[in-house]
């Protein structure tokens, strides 16, 4: 077939496709011209998919990997950009005995079938707990949950703050979080298997959706961060790091990124450039990459001024904690806050506590299990209350390697993930998502480590007080679940069979 | 003659540019009006001039700007090969040095550390930010937005603007890419922008030249800044 040909047979098939009309665009404007105005189309068809590259997220859905679609879809359902947090706790083991080797098992343990004294060498204190049953869930889900709600950990029964967080954390009320629900999911290698995008993970997921972005994506910790191009580029650093990066990346470049006035000869040295093309919106689209990096400039001055010293937490006689971690989440629910970053990631990796390590008193950036929960739960407090106070939506997911083992010491093949959705705007969309993913929508936070065994390991992290026990369960991986959202929204068959939601 | 095809196309395109002139003499006219009115109108018009303003940044925001197709990655680099010097979008290791260091040394760090994963020394720094610069090879597969110009873009391209400049012998006279150097603006206008009329340069290239006549670091950010212009990123 010469080229004339596949011309005519090219043509032909558009205009029995598409029509005069579309072919008489596709002439004089190209086919990408073309395929923007089936996008626009499909988008005016599909409102929530406002402000996001669906083929972006069908480019990753074919890739073979989870498709940011359901990310999407809660995105466009708020009146404002939804806002997700993945923190990613690399501990592996059980927290359960973590707490009881700390005071708080010994201090709250119902049964009082251990009963350490503080001065008990904490290596003695391993080998006891070394041959004793696992505690029951319910009791990291307590000590989970009352840091959550309030920012405070318990400490022999006295809520403690960690000083830095003054002021950021704050009572939660529980019935403004619209649900929260466990998925547990299974790969090959307990600690990386929930930060590998091949193994489907929801950090691959939270990546894809930074490129929906509108201004890109903030991002700490394990991942990556912002760059001067506003997208996640490089692995993840701590708080202080990212924000002098910030820093550097802002104000050093020899493009003229002064703000704007609106003259052609006035501050910005482009504008006149900008301008000879005669296109206002060529314009505007400038004033717009101007405007959001002054944001990012103000947001900096003050993560600096705010930020750069990062709380310090005391666990009982163990040692003290950097909780730079929990300082990357409050960063992180800051530039949220003020719409400039929209993903944000945090690694809590603490180190690999096998029963050698179980004695581990917390020092410096080095943690243990429990000061990698309280982190976790503390910046969530700290995000969750930015997402409500700015009348946002948010959705926060906080994944666990560390699953429940019979034997303590003994990895447990089980990623552990809990989604809790903030509803924080006055819309109805993001409820109306969650309840149609993840079952009826709840006003009671509940949760639990999960594990591969008993699946839905769920007492409810208010279970002790009563509260209503919803917890789901997804039968197979994060990533089927998502990728089996974008097939049913787009009509195309899913690339995984879906994973079914069920109740425990 | 002409197909009836190709007459509606030239009719859409017509169309469409009359929207374009409308929106932009309604613009104007609220503008202009606005200038010889009472304070309260001119509250109004300002509002109505908020109103488009933020129509505009609405729309650009999510999806950049419709219809106007910039340079894919191949075309920039060849545009700039051809019209200013070949060699000059090689990243350089003295770009992702540490910013400490190179404050100390009284030189701005151009690309940061940042990109240290991606970047290294003798590597094409259009290769590097391809995907933001519409790779045709990527863009043919998957992306239909291909040749828009996005926020995406802008910042990729103003990378770009900075390694080229950084890269720039402007101590050489008869280097392409001198704009300090006697009509050196307005040759690299002419030679970059072809499109354009003289008259249309003339103006522009007068800023330009003025700009690029200072110390050092004056001269890259004068190149740096047209380089990075929808005006150099259009393809046309």
């Amino acid at each position: 077939m010469n080229q004339y040909n596949r011309r005519q047979l090219l043509r032909a098939a558009l205009l029995g496709g598409l029509g005069y009309g579309a072919m008489a665009g596709l002439s004089r404007y190209g086919f990408t011209a073309g395929l923007n105005a089936w996008y626009e189309k499909f988008r005016a068809a599909n409102p929530w998919a406002e402000g996001m590259d669906a083929i972006t997220v069908l480019r990753d859905a074919l890739n073979g990997g989870p498709s940011a679609l359901f990310v999407s879809q809660a995105l466009a359902a708020g009146a404002s950009p939804v806002s997700f947090l993945d923190i990613f706790m690399a501990t592996s083991h059980d927290p359960r005995n973590f707490l009881n080797l700390t005071e708080f098992g010994n201090a709250n343990d119902p049964t009082k079938t251990l009963v350490f004294p503080d001065a008990m060498n904490p290596a003695v204190k391993r080998d006891l707990l070394a041959t004793h049953p696992a505690f029951a869930a319910a009791k990291v889900n307590k000590f989970f949950g009352d840091m959550l709600l309030s920012g405070k950990y318990m400490m022999n029964g006295t809520p403690t703050v960690l000083p830095n967080f003054t002021g950021l954390i704050g009572d939660i009320d529980p019935s403004k979080i619209a649900i929260t629900s466990f998925v547990s999911y299974q790969g090959t290698g307990v600690h990386q298997q929930g930060a590998i995008p091949a193994a489907g993970s929801i950090a691959h997921m939270i990546q894809a959706s930074a490129q929906l972005s509108p201004i890109g994506v903030a991002a700490f910790g394990a991942v990556s961060v912002i760059d001067n191009n506003m997208k996640s580029v490089s692995a993840g650093r701590k708080s202080k790091d990212f924000v002098a990066t910030l820093d550097q990346l802002i104000a050093t470049s020899y493009v003229d990124k002064s703000k704007d006035d609106g003259s052609s000869r006035g501050s910005n040295k482009q504008r006149i450039f900008d301008e000879l093309n005669g296109n206002p919106e060529a314009v505007a689209l400038r004033s717009q990459w101007l405007e959001n990096l002054e944001k990012i400039r103000a947001e900096v001055a003050d993560l600096k001024a705010n930020y750069s010293s990062l709380g310090s937490g005391m666990f009982n006689v163990y040692g003290n904690i950097n909780c730079d971690r929990a300082a990357s989440i409050a960063v992180a629910a800051k530039l949220a806050k003020s719409g400039l970053g929209t993903v944000a990631t945090v690694g809590l990796q603490t180190p690999d506590f096998h029963a050698t390590d179980a004695s581990r008193a917390p020092s410096g950036d080095s943690g243990n299990m429990v000061t990698a929960i309280a982190e976790a739960a503390l910046g969530a407090n700290v995000y969750i209350k930015s997402r409500l106070d700015a009348r946002q939506d948010g959705v926060i997911f906080i994944r666990t390697c560390s699953g429940r083992s019979a034997d303590w010491v003994q990895d447990s093949s089980t990623v552990s993930g809990l989604a809790i959705f903030i509803k924080g705007s006055s819309g109805s969309a993001l409820s109306s998502i969650v309840s149609e993913y993840y079952g009826p929508t709840s006003t009671v936070l509940n949760g639990a480590f999960v594990d591969a065994s008993t699946k839905a390991w769920a007492g409810g992290v208010l279970g002790l007080d009563g509260g209503t026990v919803t917890a789901a369960q997804v039968d197979g991986t994060v990533a089927q679940a998502v990728v089996n959202a974008a097939g049913r929204t787009l009509s195309i068959a899913p690339q995984a069979k879906l994973g079914r939601f069920k109740k425990v | 003659m002409r197909t009836w095809f190709e007459r509606l196309a030239v009719m859409s395109f017509v169309i469409s540019n009359a929207v374009a002139c409308s929106a932009k003499s309604t613009l104007s006219s609220d503008l202009t009006v606005g200038a010889s009115s009472s304070a309260k109108s001119a509250e109004a018009i300002s509002g109505s001039k908020q109103l488009l303003d933020q129509k505009i940044s609405k729309e650009t925001k999510f999806k950049g700007v419709q219809g106007f197709l910039v340079k894919d990655s191949e075309r920039l680099r060849n545009t700039i090969n051809e019209c200013l010097d070949a060699g000059l979008l090689s990243i350089k290791a003295s770009m992702i040095t540490a910013a400490a260091a190179d404050a100390a040394a009284g030189r701005k760090v151009i690309l940061g550390q940042t990109f240290s994963g991606a970047l290294t020394s003798g590597k094409d720094i259009v290769e590097v930010l391809a995907a933001d610069l519409y790779d045709p090879l990527l863009v043919a597969r998957t992306d239909t937005s291909a040749g828009t110009l996005t926020l995406d873009y802008l910042g990729a391209l103003a990378t770009v603007a900075d390694v080229v400049a950084w890269n720039c012998d402007f101590a050489n006279p008869s280097a392409r890419c001198n704009c300090g150097a006697p009509d050196g603006a307005k040759k690299i206008l002419q030679r970059c922008i072809p499109s354009y009329s003289d008259a249309q340069i003339d103006n522009v290239a007068k800023v330009f030249a003025s700009r690029c006549s200072g110390d050092l670091a004056s001269k890259r950010a004068a190149l740096a800044s047209f380089l990075s212009s929808s005006t150099f990123a259009e393809a046309r």
